[in-house]
């Protein structure tokens, strides 16, 4: 009935939670000067947490070798799969606000920095991730096509 | 965590593989743990990663 197939990645749950609220801080930059170049490095660290994992972005380099150390307790750790969606997720808003900067409409560009904003947000002050929470979801609405 | 109790069974499933499990028990997010009893009916559930004195709290309600 059921199987017991590879083990997850495993990683530290703060990592993708100190990496939001860098995200908070970098989007929040982007709305506040209506700055591209800023939003364009942000949808570069989104497309390595996408393709590569979470743990692989610059964010997670810093979690890593500055935070991690500092922190005490035990690691909780999660699997990496529903916070990479939910870096996919992150990229494609960053892609539609770059899309709506390339085309100069404003309200694009800060309606998507906008909801990206907002899910990073949530992410880093209530530990709330979004893109995790439609992990699943989505992947039971593919399964039942 | 189990693994000092002689009469609890862990068992760790992958949901992405098993969408169709996923499906019928309506699991809606992970991880999602199922606290079931000894004729395998389900008695509770913990929705996201449950701290240990909860695991053991829910254990010691089912026996």
């Amino acid at each position: 009935m059921s199987q017991q197939l590879k083990t997850p990645t495993l990683i530290d749950v703060r990592g993708p939670r100190f990496s939001a609220t860098i995200t908070v801080i970098v989007l929040a930059i982007a709305l506040a000067t209506q700055n591209a170049w800023v939003l364009a490095f942000q949808a570069v660290v989104f497309a390595i947490g996408a393709i590569r994992g979470p743990q692989f972005t610059p964010y997670a380099f810093i979690f890593k070798r500055i935070v991690k150390p500092l922190l005490r307790g035990e690691a909780v750790t999660e699997d990496s799969r529903p916070p990479q969606f939910a870096q996919t997720v992150g990229f494609l808003f960053a892609l539609v606000g770059l899309l709506g900067a390339a085309i100069g409409s404003v309200p694009v560009f800060s309606i998507a920095v906008g909801f990206a904003l907002a899910a990073a947000f949530l992410n880093s002050v209530f530990n709330y991730c979004l893109g995790c929470e439609m992990y699943l979801l989505v992947l039971r609405i593919r399964s039942r096509q | 965590m189990t693994a000092d109790m002689h009469d609890v069974a862990h068992l760790h499933i992958d949901a992405e593989a098993n969408l169709d499990l996923v499906n019928r028990l309506n699991i809606l997010s992970t991880p999602t743990t199922l606290i079931l009893d000894k004729s395998g009916i389900e008695v509770g559930r913990a929705v996201g990663a449950p701290k240990r004195d909860e695991v053991l709290a829910a254990i010691a309600s089912v026996k």
